[in-house]
């Protein structure tokens, strides 16, 4: 073994290639089974994958006309625009699920490399900055990622990229191409994720103010990068306040969004390990820290004299992480870091504390690549014995590859029968099912909406379920379908209103058969009638001349008979 | 499904919708209708194979050792995943004299095991871990000196 080292280390373009083949082949397994059939395949445990498939195939325009019809909908509260610049350009080449899977694919293998590399630039050589590359890349908030289905968080190079650069921008004589990376590094953050902006920043300005305090960076450089940082950021947050609610609609209460914290919140217990039971319901939230890297950076903050900085910021963000309330197992619950925070009306959009853990994955990564660097010469096998052990955290501590599962999406045929014009969706209401499912029947039409290319009536990004034209068209449909179906046609016919999409499994026996009889004697036969994606879909046009989207527009402002 | 009170039930049955055909099976605790499944463990499982559907009508009722049938649960349930375990507990602390009976979904681990996996047994091992590379990494890192500090 101590015959690859002894010609010295090999160049940086070996390193580089190296590490990403190691990376691109865990990657593969880590999503396995996406990359056997990656254009039309899902592999999320949740939901959100299904809305994800709509919002890349969105052309770039802040209002899409693809849903919330017929105003359309507002994108300007997107997590990613990221993605979405992905998605403009993959779509049309892939279709709508190659944006994701790409993300899904290349994401940790960019991701660990840019944090391999990140490692190197704090001190580290090659190859222990492979434990940061593993740490921060297949970890277990991208594992999250990547089950719940928001895979363009995987995609992250942009926050070891920003880290990596600040040695050499924090300098008093500052390298100003290194001061450019932190502020591009910090824009990607923020177009790639919130949460990620979060995390970014978490790292960033106690970095900076901590050096300039201790006179090590020029005042020029540090207020420089926090103009440049504050002027790029204003439009994203301008973009988030111009349309929408100021709190989530209908989870707007304190105790809301306390409780809306604490779920999403790491716990102790859960920093450990993740179970099959964290995939069962809605989210698949394990927070599981990479245990290699951890213990690394604890013992190197009393052996090492490593970055304590960074071992610090790492510290904090897992403090953060265990949200408004801290539960010691057997001793009792005691406020957390973010308890003020909880209390603002504004924080029901933060409801994820968990997310900022990266911080914690990237900073203990950098942290045991460098210890792992000054015990190597001195222990190769020991060193090597770590690195596999760090491989065991990326894959079994994560639990990314046993997690997964296919998940086919293709779009059920009747769908392809539909007539040019907006698409209503006909399921029950969430009175009938829980928000949980009515969030999945939403994500999985929305979807079809990006393989068919008709406009629908709900909204799609939002998550205000109950309150748009679907719903408000749905529930007066039921009514009218009961109750005598005389003028069904004409009303949806004069709100632009094309074709219904019947979804009969997903009501109750007696009345599914009821509804199908309503709408034959309003709309007539079924135009199409399918059974091949999932589930049953019986596909009506709606007789007789259908307004224009301007037309719609007015007939929508009156409210329905 | 699982249910900690024999004394209550004797027996538990499913119907399964998909794709509007219902399908109504027995489950059982012999230990034949699964592979590697173990007998008498408490946990009666069944299985189907059908066309993929993306959702599940399910209803799962317990008879009672009087002979009576009381429902456990109804609902519809995602089955987006083309190999979908639904695994259910009795939570139910009485009999249902005493109470509504009803039974919540709980995670398994099937194939490895159709038992509800309990929730201590990874932290346990992953505290294992832990302990395992707390004493390598301590081995060895006392003393050492970075490349580095900032």
């Amino acid at each position: 073994m101590n015959a690859l080292f002894a010609s010295g280390p090999p160049s940086t373009r070996v390193q580089i290639v190296a590490s990403l083949a190691l990376y691109s082949v865990l990657s593969v397994i880590w999503s396995w089974p996406l990359a056997s059939d990656p254009l039309n395949m899902l592999v999320c445990r949740q939901v959100d994958g299904f809305g994800q498939t709509w919002f890349v195939a969105q052309p770039l325009r802040l209002i899409s006309q693809s849903s919330s019809f017929p105003e359309g909908e507002w994108l300007n509260r997107s997590d990613s625009f990221i993605i979405w610049g992905i998605g403009a350009v993959l779509t049309p080449l892939g279709g709508p699920m190659a944006a994701g899977s790409l993300c899904a694919l290349l994401g940790p293998a960019l991701t660990g490399l840019a944090a391999d590399r990140c490692a190197v630039a704090w001190g580290a050589s090659w190859p222990w900055s492979i434990v940061a590359g593993l740490a921060f890349g297949f970890s277990s908030m991208a594992a999250n990622a990547l089950l719940e289905g928001h895979t363009y968080a995987i995609l992250d190079p942009w926050t070891p990229l920003m880290l990596g650069a600040l040695p050499a921008a924090l300098r008093p004589d500052p390298d100003r191409r290194a001061v450019l990376l932190v502020v591009v590094g910090w824009s990607g953050a923020l177009l790639t994720s919130a949460y990620i902006a979060i995390t970014a920043s978490l790292m960033l300005v106690p970095l900076m103010v901590g050096s300039w305090l201790r006179q090590e960076t020029r005042t020029r450089t540090l207020f420089g990068v926090l103009s440049c940082i504050g002027v790029i950021g204003a439009p994203y947050v301008g973009l988030f306040a111009l349309h929408g609610p100021s709190t989530r609609a209908s989870q707007g209460t304190l105790l809301y969004t306390y409780g809306a914290m604490r779920t999403g919140s790491a716990t102790l217990a859960g920093l450990l390990a993740w179970s099959p039971g964290s995939d069962v319901m809605q989210h698949s939230m394990a927070p599981v820290i990479p245990m290699t890297v951890t213990m690394l950076a604890i013992f190197a903050a009393s052996g090492v004299r490593a970055s304590r900085r960074l071992i610090a910021v790492g510290v904090f963000a897992v403090l953060l992480s265990l949200g408004p309330e801290v539960d010691l197992p057997g001793i009792g619950r005691f406020p957390g870091l973010l308890a003020p925070i909880a209390q603002l009306p504004a924080a029901s959009f933060f409801r994820f504390p968990a997310r900022i853990l990266p911080a914690a994955f990237l900073a203990f990564g950098v942290v045991g690549a460098q210890a792992l660097t000054v015990v190597a010469p001195g222990a190769l096998r020991w060193a090597v014995l770590a690195l596999f052990a760090a491989v065991i955290d990326a894959i079994v501590g994560s639990g990314a590859p046993f997690r997964t599962r296919p998940i086919p999406f293709p779009l059920p045929s009747a769908y392809t029968y539909a007539p040019p014009g907006a698409l209503l969706e006909l399921f029950p209401d969430r009175s009938v099912t829980s928000p949980e499912f009515m969030l999945y029947l939403i994500g999985r039409t929305c979807g079809y909406a990006a393989l068919h290319g008709e406009p629908v009536l709900q909204e799609c990004l939002s998550i205000s379920q109950g309150t748009d034209h679907r719903h408000l068209m749905a529930g007066w449909l039921f009514g009218r379908i009961f109750d005598g179906p005389d003028d069904i046609a004409v009303n949806l016919a004069v709100r632009g209103v094309a074709s219904v999409a019947f979804h009969p499994d997903l009501f109750l026996t007696g009345e599914r058969d009821l509804i199908r009889a309503g709408l034959e004697a309003a709309l007539g036969p079924p135009l199409a009638e399918s059974a091949d994606a999932g589930e049953r879909v019986v596909l009506f046009a709606v007789p007789g001349v259908v307004a224009s989207r301007s037309e719609a527009v007015n007939a929508w402002q009156e409210a329905l008979p | 499904m699982a249910s900690p009170y024999d004394v209550v039930y004797t027996g538990f049955s499913a119907t399964v919708s998909r794709l509007g055909t219902a399908y109504k099976m027995v489950l059982s605790d012999d230990g034949r209708a699964l592979r590697d499944d173990k007998p008498y463990d408490g946990v009666y499982v069944g299985e189907i194979t059908t066309d993929y559907s993306a959702w599940t009508d399910l209803s799962i009722s317990g008879t009672l050792r009087t002979g009576e049938t009381v429902t456990l649960y109804t609902g519809t349930v995602r089955t987006s995943e083309t190999d979908v375990v639904l695994a259910f507990q009795v939570r139910s602390m009485a009999p249902p004299a005493h109470g509504p009976p009803q039974a919540a979904r709980v995670a398994a681990a099937w194939p490895e095991s159709a038992a509800p996996v309990p929730e201590g047994l990874p932290i346990l091992g992953a505290f294992l871990w832990a302990a395992l590379i707390a004493v390598m990494v301590s081995l060895k890192l006392s003393g050492a000196q970075s490349p580095g500090r900032r």
